[in-house]
């Protein structure tokens, strides 16, 4: 995108007021790329790229957002998945 | 339990990957997924999908699912592995990025432009463009971005809200665009 700067001068008071909200209830979850993925640790076949605990007790009934991103650079086809598992109580 | 919708993309150009997401999430066009619906066990295991990434390819998608329940724990996360149905993690990757990875409480920006200026008028053919708007600005280093919504062209970037991500906020704000009247 291009301007010019008399037109920049001509809208130079124009702002944005912004307000931002915050809701608890509900969660994004960013899992971006591991560019070089190393081996997966320890002979695994499986391994967390990333995880958040929710404690279901201060935040009932959550919704969550989760975005999904991933190269794959390791030479072979690897699976990404989406998983939830139970930690009872804590 | 778990409710389940999703939108999937996978290709090695990223832009079309970027924009089918996109449109999901601004038309609510997501699909629904009764695969990924169930029950979380305690002390195990629930699959909600699965993406197959072939090498050099990229995968992106978007979940969203409610989670019904008042106690306990539950472990959200992504996995990687070698194999389709090998979903039980037990080791967790070292940090090896430096993109943004992690998880917020979910946050909405509504942004109002003070005053009444366009951000394009009428010029001939091509509209004239009076500023530029940037919606937000990531940090690289994987820390949270600073800048949300300001003005690429203000040099002190009036308005700094502190951001809470700045990957999958719903951010909403009006631009002012006049149409040319037609002469005779």
């Amino acid at each position: 995108m291009g301007a010019t700067s008399g037109a920049l001068a001509r809208a130079s008071m124009a702002y944005f007021n912004k307000e931002v909200s915050r809701d608890y209830s509900r969660w994004l979850i960013v899992s971006d790329k591991p560019e070089t993925p190393p081996a997966i640790p320890n002979g695994a076949s499986a391994a967390w790229l990333y995880y958040v605990d929710i404690d279901l007790e201060a935040h009932p009934n959550p919704s969550f957002r989760v975005l999904v991103w991933h190269e794959n650079t390791s030479g072979s086809t690897k699976f990404v998945h989406l998983v939830a598992k139970g930690e009872g109580q804590k | 339990m778990i409710v389940h919708h999703r939108q999937a993309s996978s290709g090695t150009a990223l832009s079309p990957i970027g924009r089918c997401l996109a449109k999901a999430q601004i038309y609510q066009s997501l699909d629904k997924d009764d695969s990924g619906n169930g029950v979380v066990p305690v002390g195990s295991y629930h699959r909600i999908d699965t993406h197959q990434v072939p090498n050099s390819h990229t995968i992106g998608a978007l979940h969203q699912f409610s989670i019904e329940g008042e106690s306990g724990v539950v472990r959200l996360g992504t996995v990687w592995s070698t194999s389709a149905n090998d979903y039980t993690p037990t080791e967790l990757f070292p940090g090896q990025s430096s993109h943004c990875r992690g998880s917020w409480p979910w946050c909405g920006v509504t942004a109002t432009m003070l005053g009444e200026e366009y951000v394009q008028r009428p010029s001939g053919n091509d509209p004239e463009i009076l500023f530029e708007v940037a919606i937000g600005k990531w940090n690289q280093t994987g820390k949270e971005s600073e800048l949300f919504v300001f003005r690429q062209d203000d040099p002190i970037c009036a308005g700094n809200t502190g951001n809470m991500g700045l990957y999958g906020p719903i951010s909403t704000f009006p631009l002012s665009c006049a149409t040319p009247e037609k002469s005779q």
